[in-house]
């Protein structure tokens, strides 16, 4: 199974599990970090590589963050490790449930392909369903 | 031109490029550090927040100095200058680069320091080290994002709790 690390600014990250576990159920292998404005760069990185090390089942894991270029996008980078530990950025609601859905049965590799995928099409814009009819 | 030099240890983050690049409609970053400089994924990283309208240059402190002094970075439009810490910023100002007022946007010390805001905590070192720019004219404006208030450095007694 592979576990997941959710780093965001502020508690968006603990708000999205929330969420999931509202929808499917209580999520296990699951850590979230938050990141404010008081956060060094180096208690961060310490705090990012206990997490990751406590959800690691053997599966590997995979880092969420909120977004390009920040912070917790920043520094998790540190912890790429092809085939063992991946960081997907941009997470959101629909991501993050596919994710719970299928961790038991794909691989790290497989998983992040296929998320970064269902995580952009699931974006939709009704006004563009009436456009189409 | 540069028209902002900011400490940052977070170097380039949300902040700088959905804050203050639209705030002061910046063209161009230039995040001079040795350490960023010298790694390949960090480099790449922030390469990659470039765009059409905004170029990123990761480079280490003494080629920043070059390029700050040099008429090419003229040519890159609005410049905002990002170093990691209040020792680099001292070594551009002690390298000729020349800049009236410093932002303090994270600085953190695993150790800790003197707290001034969230986000900017000082050690006796900073402390000397802004003492000699502001003996040199240079004002320290402390915020993490434009809208807010600046801080304003208030020296201790040296004794650097």
């Amino acid at each position: 199974m592979i576990g997941a690390v959710i780093i965001t600014h502020g508690t968006l990250g603990k708000a999205i599990v929330e969420a999931a576990e509202i929808i499917i159920g209580k999520a296990a292998l699951i850590q979230m970090i938050t990141v404010t404005g008081s956060d060094a760069p180096d208690g961060l990185r310490a705090r990012i590589g206990d997490a990751v090390k406590q959800v690691n089942a053997g599966g590997g894991v995979l880092i969420f963050t909120d977004m390009f270029g920040g912070t917790p996008t920043n520094i998790a980078l540190a912890f790429l490790d092809p085939g063992k530990v991946d960081i997907l950025t941009g997470v959101n609601l629909p991501m993050l449930i596919k994710f719970l859905g299928h961790r038991a049965e794909k691989t790290l590799s497989e998983i992040t392909v296929m998320l970064k995928e269902y995580g952009r099409t699931s974006i939709v814009l009704a006004g563009d369903m009436l456009k189409d009819k | 031109m540069i028209i902002l030099v900011r400490v940052d240890d977070r170097l380039l983050h949300g902040q700088i490029i959905c804050s203050w690049v639209p705030y002061l409609k910046a063209d161009a970053l230039i995040v001079a550090s040795d350490n960023a400089a010298g790694d390949m994924l960090t480099n790449q990283i922030m390469q990659a927040c470039s765009c059409d309208e905004l170029s990123v240059n990761v480079m280490k402190l003494d080629d920043a100095v070059k390029c700050a002094r040099s008429s090419a970075c003229n040519g890159q439009g609005r410049v905002i200058l990002i170093v990691g810490n209040i020792r680099d910023a001292l070594r551009l100002h002690d390298a000729g680069v020349d800049f009236t007022s410093l932002n303090l946007g994270n600085v953190h010390h695993e150790e800790g320091g003197r707290v001034v805001t969230e986000s900017v905590i000082l050690n006796r070192e900073d402390d000397e080290y802004i003492g000699r720019l502001e003996s040199d004219g240079v004002t320290i404006d402390i915020r993490d994002i434009p809208e807010r208030p600046p801080v304003k450095h208030t020296h201790t007694d040296g004794c650097g709790r």
